[in-house]
């Protein structure tokens, strides 16, 4: 009982039949649980382009 | 000014300059359901559309550009509504859209820059109050006065001038149908303003404008001999007295359903065996085309033959969806979802239920896709837990193999068979619904408020674009996912590799040695018993061998195992996963391959598919969830993957119970 690791058409289909899997995961599993949530930046706030600081 | 309804042409607008929109970019369309709103869409746009889900809900719109001398106009067709402040799912989209919280799927959310209401010129006074809803949102709006033909053969006469004075806003006439007035509601589009008037906000007030403006600005004459009056449709009125009879409306649709079921199976036989050939023939010049190996085997009987049986199918689903678009256009779809209330509503389930289930026929996944239409949560909740108990396309191969072996030579009990297939999945789906109705999705429904539309020729275009249309999503969808699970089966069983047994050692040493005309038969019978220890040392046979003793007691030995979790991707793929596993041949077309099945033996001599067995499988066929992709569109359209795994479970456990019960009483006796 044994892989053919050796031929590379095997790590072809192999590749083939993984992406597939993903792909019918990505679908059953609700988009949320896969798909990054946007996270908010840091920013500092600024008067007319100017740092609070700056501008008293 | 008095303007007959016959004048296409568009008047002077006596509407004070606006704010015109130049060029406007994205208008929406809206309207009462059966206003003709698609039909215009369609005639608007031409197949230059594309469907698309706005984020965030469940209700599916339409996309199509129109070119003008002006620039490019994006339409978006939204769902047919009778009023914008209802809690339904289509009007929630239609204010999202109108509000520029929803947009088409990457694209930026804007309110739009203007909206068309498209009206029913036969039923003016019920559409003034959309109309009046519309125009309190303050966009250039445009009133599209469809049906016009119509209207005209019943001598209705509408004061145009009037209605657009009074509602402030452009009025087009025109027939979607006919393409009457198209052209000048394009031009009308293009320069719409913002409505100078504010009808009332309460919807009493609402009401009320309407009837005064109805009442105002139209009449009705006898235009001829044969001029009906408004709202005396004769022709409709004494078709519905047939159509809507509590016992002959049960008799016509039960002759209706069946003319249209031997339709499509007799006129889809042609397409599915040309398409089936095609595949075959594919699948031939591909073995003969590419060398040797596992990426000829992987595209020849993994992806070629996944697609080929995905698209088989596909001529019953359009021949299904097309004569359904011609029955709608015809007004007669929504009396059987009338008369089919009655029958549906002692189950919790409403007639709207209706259509999905009979989409179900063909395939779930439209089926379940069409349940957006059903305005309750609770009814549309069952009906998407019950759409996959419909027998669809997809068993027919099973249905066919089992019956033809349980009844070899009697055609007639076999079709008795076939018939009692799809009568226990309708009453499973009946038993269910009430089950989950009086439990866990309790809740009094909502009484069915459907408008009865007069009976019109059906328009072809439509019907041939709604078809275009569910092909389309049918083989995106299902297309997609069935070859994604295939590709996954066949690596599944066609690892690991394992040494030849003995058995078949032996034989290739005697072939070596026979004489040419028996050497062939050796070769044979040896590739056939490698085949068959491949198959089932496979991770695929292996793991049947792992399952076997959970479905023993339905009779079912290692290799129906195989079979029975091989169709859970998809039920049709157990007639060719029986072929490899009990032949080593993938060739289930020749008919002496399916005989092979039919005398198949387990490891113990004693024959696989017995009468209890086969019983046994129907039962379980007809029952048990075997398909991802539904369950995939069940989490979705349900809102959860929840429903999802309830549908699994209860659909297999009912199966097995089921399918354990007819084993264990025919095995017995």
């Amino acid at each position: 009982m044994k892989l053919p690791v050796h031929d590379w058409q095997f790590w072809v289909v192999t590749a083939l039949a993984g992406a597939a899997l993903l792909f019918i995961v990505r679908n059953l599993v609700p988009a949320r649980w896969w798909r990054r949530k946007p996270r908010g930046k840091a920013a500092s706030l600024t008067i007319e382009g100017r740092s609070v600081e700056k501008k008293k | 000014m008095s303007t007959a309804a016959s004048q296409a042409a568009p008047s002077e607008t006596g509407v004070p300059p606006g704010s015109s929109v130049r060029p406007p970019v994205r208008f929406a369309l809206i309207g009462n359901p059966n206003t003709g709103k698609t039909t215009l869409f369609n005639r608007l746009c031409g197949l230059r559309h594309k469907t698309g889900n706005f984020p965030g809900t469940t209700q599916e719109a339409r996309i199509g550009t129109v070119r003008m001398r002006e620039g490019t106009l994006q339409l978006v067709d939204l769902p047919g509504i009778y009023s914008l402040e209802l809690e339904q799912s289509e009007a929630e989209v239609c204010r999202g859209v109108l509000a520029g919280t929803l947009a088409p799927p990457g694209q930026k959310a804007a309110a739009p820059d203007g909206v068309c209401v498209v009206v029913d010129a036969t039923n003016l006074a019920r559409n003034l109050v959309l109309v009046g809803e519309a125009l309190r949102r303050r966009l250039p709006t445009v009133v599209a006065v469809n049906m016009i033909d119509l209207a005209r053969r019943r001598g209705l006469v509408i004061d145009l001038a009037g209605l657009e004075s009074r509602l402030g806003c452009r009025v087009v006439v025109c027939s979607a149908r006919s393409g009457e007035g198209v052209e000048a509601l394009t031009e009308a589009i293009a320069a719409a303003p913002v409505p100078n008037r504010t009808p009332p906000g309460t919807r009493d007030g609402l009401e009320r404008w309407a009837d005064e403006i109805y009442d105002q600005c139209t009449s009705v004459v006898e235009t001829g001999p044969n001029a009906v009056a408004i709202g005396v449709d004769s022709l409709t009125d004494r078709l519905d007295r047939v159509f809507t009879h509590p016992v002959l409306g049960l008799v016509v649709f039960a002759a209706v359903m069946t003319g249209l079921f031997w339709v499509i199976f007799a006129l889809a036989q042609v397409p599915m065996e040309l398409i089936d050939r095609v595949f075959a023939a594919a699948s031939d010049w591909l073995d003969g085309a590419m060398p040797e190996g596992v990426i000829r085997d992987f595209i020849s009987h993994g992806v070629v033959q996944g697609v080929g049986a995905t698209v088989i199918f596909l001529p019953q689903i359009c021949l299904l969806f097309f004569l359904i678009s011609l029955l709608e256009d015809t007004g007669y779809l929504a009396r059987a979802a009338f008369v089919m209330d009655r029958v549906l509503r002692p189950f919790g389930l409403p007639g709207h239920s209706f259509m999905p289930l009979l989409s179900s026929h063909a395939c779930a996944l439209p089926g379940i896709m069409a349940c957006r239409a059903i305005p309750d949560r609770r009814e549309r909740l069952a009906t998407i837990l019950i759409a996959p108990f419909m027998s669809c396309s997809a068993r027919i191969p099973v249905y066919v193999l089992l019956t033809s072996i349980l009844f070899a030579g009697r055609p007639m009990m076999a079709a008795l068979a076939f018939v009692g297939c799809y009568a226990l999945g309708i009453v499973a789906a009946m038993g269910t619904a009430l089950i989950f109705r009086r439990t866990i999705l309790r809740g009094k429904g909502r009484p069915m408020a459907l408008e009865l539309p007069s009976y019109k020729r059906p328009a072809f275009r439509t019907a041939l674009l709604g078809t275009w249309d569910r092909a389309f999503v049918f083989i995106r969808n299902a297309g997609t996912n069935i070859l994604a699970i295939v590709v996954v089966l066949w690596w599944l069983g066609a690892y690991p590799h394992v040494d030849p047994p003995p058995e078949a050692v032996q034989i290739r040493e005697q072939a070596a040695a026979a004489d040419p005309e028996v050497r062939g038969a050796l070769l044979e019978e040896a590739e056939r018993i490698e085949a068959r220890h491949a198959s089932a040392n496979s991770y695929l046979g292996r793991f049947g061998r792992a399952v076997e003793p959970v479905l023993r007691p339905l009779g079912y030995d290692r290799q129906l195992s195989v079979g029975v979790l091989a169709s859970f991707a998809a039920r049709e793929v157990f007639v060719s996963t029986m072929a490899v596993v009990v032949t080593g041949s993938e060739d289930t077309e020749d008919e002496g391959v399916v005989q092979a099945i039919a005398s198949a033996r387990r490891d113990d001599g004693a024959p696989v598919f017995t009468t209890a067995v086969c019983w046994s499988l129907l039962v379980y066929y007809v029952l048990a969830m075997q398909c991802l992709p539904t369950l995939a569109v069940t989490a979705r359209e349900a809102g959860g993957v929840k429903w999802a795994l309830l549908q699994l479970g209860w659909m297999t456990g009912l199966a097995y119970v089921a399918a354990l019960a007819v084993y264990q009483l025919l095995g017995a006796s």
